[in-house]
């Protein structure tokens, strides 16, 4: 009697469950065999140890900051690369040394300069620090609300929990499925000859490299056409990093100078730069001088704070500075690895 | 609030010590069992006070102490409150109290008295439960029962979907104005406070439902929590509705011993109030607790003495004779009062409430303004799914709590198609509409 109601019991459960599972079944072999879920210390260390580069490329969850971190702990580089996206192109082949990192992605917001470099031990600093500005950094209008107050970016650095994942993300995997972006035995072939983790690493080819810089994906003649569309959007409603203002925002100055003066208490020798737009972008910015004028005096009003400690502090913000043409983009706002060499040479 | 390995040595070591004295209690007589139970009540409150209260205490204490001149201030503890630890304390100064009065034999098994604390359903937020409900529960042999197992696992559902659906949902437009209320004006202040209300029911009762359904699943029967509050007709109705367990304990081990209404009425009144401050100061060390729980003691107490001019207003303005028109009225200012209330218990600071409170009465003008859903949306900043989202969510629990019977899914006989559809829908819009982006329940952090 309790026999039948045990398997009455299971074969209508079966029968509740078995349409979704259908539904959630394609989503979670995606996500298995991604690896989304790794944690960010494995997926490091995995990185780091491996005799194989491979690319460490997350399509669902972002904790670059924390990546990097903990890669930057696991090397010990002597020269560090820090800021945001727009310093990722900088490859680590092209110096001297062997021992340089990329922790380009691993800050957003000016005080997790000092949070970063803070969270790394007193013999473990590095020698040479080469910072990326973000010249939107320095808007009071831009994230005000990330600069009232500390906001811990570290995050969860355990695995992420694959059930949340399926149900966050299980109509995004349909999508990509569906549009061609997902390649089921790219994935399963992953486990044979394994490319990367993170399904953006293994079926498109993009992430970070074992040195830190980004490899994007290719792009198709379309989007490389209309690459600057999302900067002059953005441009003409003035929004997001490209919120009008007209001064610099003494502030986040103040939190540029204390960090200035930590390096400097560090023996961390500072080499920082505004990294360029485009010059299409830049001319668009030139012809709404009113609304970005704050961008045409960041150079000027910070030189002296990197004087006084004698750092280096250089202004590529228009990219036909350093003799490069458009060609040499990504997008709007992020150059080429060529670009970022022509950067390295002038900081030279 | 964190999981800490270590501190299960804490929970061992007040088990180990209440099992340990609610024997002797229950042996001894006179001055020694008196001891014995002040012992047992003293460690309870000590371990809750130190991990949840000594931080509070020492920032009040500074705060005195440099305005007074004293000159000497109490340290801050890094410590992290262990998780359930205000639930399971109450439930074991439950048995201990109940064993002291003799309504409750002293249990001799410690496996069973130590499951009787470390139940896992309702370890970490409750329903806290009695000792002559539970205890004895532990004893009976539970097969498998398909109908029982299958009622807890609907109400596993139903509160997987009061929680991810609803709660989570509402969140997400309650945090973008309580997390910045300084850039709103009164609509979008007291939209959001009234989905905080819908917010912090759906998350404890979602919570608590799950842990009344686990629980039957395996053979045991833990009490109703939540009685659909927000149908409440007066204050001390909303207050047997809602949180049922912690209110009744409050009420058989604080009210009743300071004399309950068996006083003068300076003296109830007093008694309310300290009822209510203690209940605002269980739910968190912090000041905006204590004056949520303050103005719901003040709401009773104005309640109880106001309430002949109520019913000779009433029977002026002959509303005796519309009673569904009456009770909604009574109803709709119930639900008022405690979303007023929840402005304290959600704001982020003192501050943060006195701004909300003083600015809820702001640009009602522009309300006119944003009639449409895209204008609606973007007030919060978020998609116009979500928003939709969020109405429907809103929509499915009013009209699941108007049919329900009291005891939720206990008399479903609708045919099995009907049935079916229902189970395939609420599983659907678990996995498909629910939000989960991590959020804990509200209730976790107590």
């Amino acid at each position: 009697m309790k026999e039948n109601q045990v398997k009455r019991f299971v074969w209508k459960l079966l029968l509740l469950l078995f349409p979704f599972t259908l539904v959630l079944g394609y989503p979670l072999f995606v996500i298995l065999m991604s690896g989304e879920t790794i944690p960010v210390t494995i997926a490091a260390k995995l990185q780091q140890g491996s005799s194989k580069d491979f690319l460490y490329g997350p399509a669902f969850r972002d904790k670059r900051s924390a990546f990097k971190l903990y890669t930057t702990l696991l090397c010990k580089p002597k020269i560090l690369i820090l800021g945001t996206s727009r310093v990722m192109q900088f490859r680590q082949p092209v110096f001297l040394s062997r021992d340089v990192y990329n922790a380009g992605g691993g800050v957003t917001y000016l005080w997790e300069y000092k949070k970063f470099l803070q969270a790394l031990p007193s013999e473990q600093k590095p020698k040479i620090l080469i910072m990326g500005l973000d010249q939107w950094q320095f808007n009071e209008h831009w994230k005000p609300e990330k600069f009232r107050e500390e906001v811990d970016e570290w995050g969860n650095l355990n695995a992420a929990p694959v059930m949340n994942m399926l149900f966050n993300k299980w109509k995004e995997i349909y999508k990509y499925y569906f549009q061609g972006r997902i390649s089921s035995i790219k994935l399963f072939s992953n486990l044979f000859e394994f490319r990367g983790i993170g399904l953006s690493a293994v079926v498109e080819n993009r992430g970070f490299r074992r040195d830190g810089s980004y490899r994007y994906a290719e792009m198709n003649q379309e989007k490389w056409e209309k690459r600057f569309e999302d900067a002059f959007d953005r441009i003409e409603k003035g929004s997001d990093i490209f919120t009008y203002a007209k001064d610099i925002d003494q502030n986040r100055v103040s939190i540029l100078k204390d960090f200035l003066n930590y390096c400097h208490e560090e023996k961390i020798e500072v080499i920082a730069f505004l990294p360029p737009f485009s010059s299409e972008v830049y001319e668009r910015l030139k012809d709404k001088e009113q609304g970005y004028a704050y961008i045409f005096k960041i150079h000027r009003e910070l030189e002296p704070l990197f004087h006084s400690h004698h750092f280096t502090f250089c202004d590529f913000t228009n990219l036909a500075w350093l003799h490069a043409s458009d060609e040499e983009t990504i997008d709007g706002f992020h150059g080429s690895e060529k670009a970022y060499l022509r950067i390295l040479i002038e900081l030279c | 609030m964190y999981f800490v390995p270590a501190y299960i040595l804490i929970l061992g070591g007040t088990i180990v010590l209440d099992y340990f004295l609610g024997i002797q209690i229950e042996k001894r007589g006179g001055a020694i069992r008196k001891y014995f139970f002040l012992v047992s009540l003293a460690s309870n409150v000590g371990v809750l006070a130190f991990f949840k209260y000594a931080n509070f205490i020492a920032d009040n204490f500074n705060v005195f102490s440099r305005y007074s001149g004293v000159g000497y201030s109490l340290p801050y503890l890094s410590i992290l409150l262990p998780i359930g630890l205000s639930f399971h304390t109450f439930q074991a100064m439950s048995y201990i109290i109940e064993v002291y009065r003799g309504n409750q034999k002293a249990e001799r098994h410690f496996g069973i008295y130590a499951l009787y604390v470390m139940f896992y359903p309702q370890l970490v937020a409750g329903p806290i439960e009695r000792p002559q409900n539970l205890l004895h529960q532990f004893r009976e042999k539970h097969d498998f029962n398909y109908e029982r197992v299958t009622q807890g696992l609907k109400l596993m559902a139903w509160g997987l979907f009061l929680k991810v659906v609803v709660a989570d949902r509402m969140a997400l437009l309650v945090d973008r104005i309580y997390n910045d209320p300084y850039h709103h004006a009164g609509p979008a202040l007291t939209l959001a406070t009234l989905l905080f209300a819908i917010q912090i029911y759906c998350d404890f009762c979602g919570y608590s439902t799950i842990a009344v359904g686990a629980a039957k699943v395996m053979g045991f029967d833990l009490m109703q929590n939540f009685n659909r509050p927000y149908q409440a007709t007066s204050i001390a109705d909303f207050w047997r509705r809602w949180h049922i367990s912690l209110s009744t304990w409050f009420k058989d081990y604080v009210y009743f011993p300071l004399g309950g209404n068996r006083t003068s009425q300076l003296r109830w009144a007093f008694n309310i109030l300290i009822v209510f401050t203690l209940s605002g100061l269980w739910h968190g060390a912090s000041w905006t607790f204590i004056i949520w729980g303050l103005l719901h003691g003040f709401y009773m107490i104005v309640g109880a003495w106001v309430q002949p001019l109520r019913l000779y207003v009433e029977e002026k303005v002959g509303l005796n004779y519309w009673p569904s028109f009456r009770l909604f009225l009574q109803n709709s200012v119930v639900v008022a009062l405690v979303s007023f209330a929840w402005i304290f218990f959600r704001a982020n600071s003192f501050e943060d409430a006195f701004y909300i409170v003083t600015h809820l009465g702001t640009g009602w003008n522009s309300v006119l303004q944003f009639p449409t859903l895209g204008k609606f949306a973007r007030l919060f900043d978020l998609s116009k799914q979500t928003i939709i989202l969020a109405a429907f969510a809103a929509t499915v629990l009013v009209v699941a709590e108007r049919i329900q019977p009291k005891q939720l899914f206990s008399n479903f006989t609708f045919p099995a198609y009907i049935r079916w559809t229902g189970y395939y829908l609420l599983v659907g819009a678990i996995l498909f509409l629910g939000y989960w982006g991590g959020d804990q329940f509200i209730y976790f952090q107590f």
